[in-house]
């Protein structure tokens, strides 16, 4: 099942078969800037910075248009993960858990233990995680943070 | 502030919708709505409680709204308001009879915040479920949340003040409640416009222009809605908001999205009657979220960013 990381948190969460980022995110306690959750209103779009997503319903080109599935912008709400993924949350919008109380001893920098199908801790030091620069190249990180979602 | 106008309601609700047959599942099913007729990529259906044919056209291919249709009282009035339309310095057009299934001849608007507005005068009568001779309460067949018939619809504009003014001085609605930046200073970011004595059959909101916020089904009273929000969570419909009530207007209501994204209502309670005598009731921006969400006073994100 694929993983997936989101930054700049650096937290990571494993998506069950046929589950859209939003939804394996909020599996996990985690919220986020959405709207209709429903593909409508675009609300919910992130930056796909590696990986391949794919969508099993059609999505209206007023939502999404085709320059912004070239730009690696994504609708999380119906956005399948088909391999492992790195996503970044809009500019402005931040990570929120409310799983806190589960997991009392984790804080927005640590966080909480892994848990089979539920959120995956990283090491502390990302420098010493292994595979880091593979899936977060430095050049796409730095181009990714000055594009805008529209 | 004078009589009513000539505009009788909400007649029809044209949306388009990503996947015609989720969008059956969920206005048919889940609402409680019935398919009147069907052709490829599209479908009529309308509510229990309603007597013309049809109050909502889906149409596949995209999201948000095509049009809302206003059924008027006489060609007369139509053709009144065509003309004070075209002296506001809206674009009209003219609809032939049939060109809306079951509708008669009719007069297309163009809004000044470019959503496009039918106003017509005839439409097929098929009658309520429940008949017009010795009716039962409700009808023991309805399905889902049985919603009674479509009420209101909700617009954002850029304008909303020019909004308010082309409803006022060309079709005749009243301002049952509104939204000002101050009593000093009263620019206009929010009006719920009656054209009867229904707090609102068209609301208009500070957002882009030719886009919906919302439409509405009428529900009997707060114990339909907290079923209704029942039956949302059986058939895993995103809920927006509520229940919940409304500051403005005093209904109860819950917020919520169709397949496709577009957001609809469920509101109950008239909570009073848009007299012809009725004073306006003004709200300061301030406090606005709680003329939205009495109980929890404050905004979501959604609310103002989720149009379609």
């Amino acid at each position: 099942m694929p993983d997936v990381t989101i930054l700049p948190d650096d937290i990571r969460v494993t998506a069950q078969a046929e589950e859209t980022l939003l939804r394996a995110l909020g599996r996990a306690g985690l919220r986020y800037r959405v709207g209709c959750k429903r593909g409508g209103c675009g609300i919910c779009k992130v930056q796909l910075l590696l990986g391949e997503v794919r969508y099993e319903r059609p999505i209206a080109a007023s939502v999404l248009s085709d320059d912004e599935r070239v730009e690696g912008i994504c609708l999380s709400c119906r956005a399948v993960p088909l391999t492992n993924v790195v996503i970044e949350l809009q500019e402005g919008d931040r990570l929120r858990r409310v799983l806190g109380f589960v997991h009392p001893t984790a804080t927005a920098q640590s966080p909480p233990p892994s848990r089979p199908g539920n959120v995956d801790q990283p090491t502390a030091d990302a420098n010493q995680r292994k595979g880091t620069s593979r899936w977060v190249p430095p050049a796409r990180l730095s181009a990714s943070g000055t594009s805008t979602s529209g | 502030m004078g009589a009513t106008s000539a505009v009788i309601r909400l007649g029809y609700v044209h949306l388009r919708v990503t996947d015609l047959e989720e969008a059956r599942n969920h206005y048919s099913n889940t609402l409680g709505m019935e398919v009147v007729h069907e052709e490829p990529g599209k479908l009529w259906l309308k509510c229990w409680d309603e007597w013309d044919h049809h109050s909502l056209v889906l149409e596949e291919g995209g999201v948000g709204l095509v049009k809302l249709g206003y059924k008027v009282e006489s060609d007369d009035a139509m053709a009144d308001f065509e003309r004070r339309a075209q002296q506001f310095g809206a674009t009209t057009g003219r609809i032939s009879k049939g060109e809306e299934l079951t509708v008669g001849d009719g007069v297309r608007l163009t809004l000044p915040s470019e959503q496009v507005m039918d106003l017509y005068t005839e439409m097929d009568f098929t009658g309520t479920d429940t008949g017009s001779i010795n009716p039962e309460a409700w009808p023991r067949n309805v399905r889902g949340v049985g919603t009674h018939w479509i009420d209101h619809a909700l617009v954002p504009a850029e304008d909303p003040g020019l909004l308010e003014r082309f409803m006022t001085e060309v079709l005749d609605f009243k301002p049952a409640e509104r939204v000002v930046e101050s009593m000093d200073h009263p620019e206009v970011i929010g009006s719920w416009l009656s054209c009867g004595e229904s707090p609102h059959d068209l609301a208009v909101i500070k957002g882009p222009n030719g886009k919906l916020h919302h439409f509405a089904y009428h529900l009997e009273d707060w114990g339909a809605i907290l079923r209704a929000g029942d039956i949302f969570s059986m058939d895993d419909v995103p809920i927006d908001i509520g229940p919940t009530r409304h500051g403005i207007t005093r209904g109860t209501t819950i917020y919520f999205f169709d397949p496709a994204g577009n957001r609809n209502e469920v509101f109950a309670g008239l909570g009073y009657r848009v007299q012809h005598d009725f004073p306006t009731i003004n709200w300061t921006v301030d406090q606005l979220a709680k003329g939205i969400f009495y109980h929890a006073r404050e905004l979501n994100d959604a609310f103002t960013s989720v149009f379609t």
